[in-house]
């Protein structure tokens, strides 16, 4: 049945697949344009789908203060990450990582979707009710959702697998990869 | 850095299976990993990548 808790496993599941986009549009600019990826780039990846796993367990089970405790470290960790590459950067003359979409660099962007999601979790833990042992199954829909974004989270992170291990193999990725390593 | 990658699948596989408490000790070693991972690379004396 409808009540917050389905409704708010929706809306996590909505909320992870957004973060999940992000991902595979930077898999898209890797391959489809070439650029890729440096380690700070891979971390933040790693931040994003860190974030994106507190929310999905919100998705699968219920949601939690715990899950919600995730995903906020995974976002304070990628907002970190990302703020370090905008600084290294930030100075004129320093140059850039990678080509900019609609004005900004992916990094600025990701510290951007960090921030938003921090904010984000922090309006909707307010919703305590979410948090209430309620009877009743939930909703086809949200059961569904659950699944779905679980899916979706274990495919990008093992397409993700195989890129970094392309590009690095076993030793330290290079600062500014040119080609992969194993082509 | 692919590892770490694969520490987060190892989680999201025990999602699907029903497990939360090892997939959030996997997440978690994840997140713990990558900050690891990103304070080393801060050190500027590369020279391992998980």
């Amino acid at each position: 049945m409808w009540n917050t808790r389905a409704v708010m496993q929706v809306m996590n599941a909505v909320a992870a697949l957004v973060l999940y986009s992000v991902v595979a549009g930077a898999f898209g600019i890797q391959f489809i344009d070439g650029e890729i990826p440096c380690p700070l780039c891979l971390l933040i990846r790693l931040g994003m789908l860190g974030a994106a796993f507190g929310l999905t367990l919100n998705a699968f089970w219920r949601p939690r203060p715990l899950h919600y405790g995730i995903a906020i470290l995974g976002a304070t960790l990628g907002a970190a990450i990302s703020l370090r590459q905008v600084a290294l950067h930030v100075v004129p003359g320093t140059g850039s990582y990678g080509s900019a979409v609609l004005g900004f660099h992916l990094y600025t962007w990701a510290f951007i979707v960090f921030s938003v999601l921090i904010v984000a979790i922090g309006a909707v833990v307010c919703f305590q009710r979410q948090f209430d042992d309620e009877d009743g199954e939930p909703p086809a829909l949200a059961r569904f959702a659950g699944r779905f974004v679980v899916i979706v989270g274990l495919v990008l992170c093992l397409a993700n697998v195989i890129a970094v291990t392309a590009e690095c193999g076993v030793s330290g990725c290079p600062d500014n990869p040119t080609d992969y390593l194993l082509s | 850095m692919s590892l770490i990658f694969l520490v987060f699948t190892a989680a999201f596989v025990l999602v699907l299976l029903g497990r939360r408490r090892p997939a959030l000790i996997f997440g978690l070693a994840g997140l713990l990993l990558t900050a690891l991972m990103f304070r080393y690379h801060l050190t500027d004396q590369i020279r391992l990548s998980l």
